[in-house]
């Protein structure tokens, strides 16, 4: 394993296993804090490992070679188009008042753009020969 | 483009995976450019070029 995955790894797994906690240990106890700034700032706890996950992917994206780069463009690009497209159509639906959205709908754009740009990823590795990759 | 990497490669007993470290680049790189499903950049064909000690042209040659 190269040494810029072997970083991405050492930082992206602890950052990912911290927001694991969070969202067990924290999270559930958001409804039961009375304090205004606590609530906010407990309701927002689980952004700060995030932040250090987000920060160890593009610390990976910027350590990459020319093809893997290049690759990564692909991979967002459809990741971007794809998860941008469905948001709007949900949004268009529930501005005609078509659909009516939960809450906590906009947690779910995130895991879907990584989603998205995992099988794009797949798909554009495929595509150069990856053989590495099934 | 058509290249000679493979070749200059497996002369010196070298794997996918040396030449990529010799290159700081990734071995699916080196793959892909070995079957001619990547060119690579100038600067990257340079410096494949000064590790085997040879020229550009002498690697790579223009395709049909």
């Amino acid at each position: 394993m190269r040494q810029i995955d072997k970083r991405y790894l050492r930082e992206f797994l602890p950052a990912m296993a911290a927001y694991v906690i969070v969202m067990l240990m924290i999270w559930p106890k958001v409804d039961s804090v009375d304090i205004p700034v606590l609530k906010v700032a407990a309701a927002l706890a689980p952004m700060l490992p995030l932040a250090f996950a987000a920060w160890a992917f593009i610390r990976r994206v910027v350590a990459s070679d020319e093809l893997e780069r290049q690759m990564h463009l692909m991979a967002l690009s459809i990741s971007v188009c794809v998860v941008g497209m469905a948001c709007m159509a949900i949004g268009f639906l529930a501005s005609a008042k078509i659909l009516s959205l939960p809450g906590g709908l906009f947690t779910w754009v995130l895991p879907a753009l990584i989603g998205v740009y995992g099988v794009a990823m797949w798909l554009t590795s495929r595509r150069y020969g990856n053989p590495g990759f099934p | 483009m058509i290249n000679h990497v493979r070749e200059l490669r497996t002369e010196r007993g070298w794997s996918q995976a040396d030449l990529a470290e010799r290159l700081d680049v990734s071995r699916q790189t080196v793959n892909a450019i070995e079957t001619g499903k990547y060119d690579p950049s100038l600067p990257l064909a340079f410096k494949i070029a000064r590790l085997f000690a040879l020229s550009i042209e002498t690697i790579f040659e223009p395709g049909d």
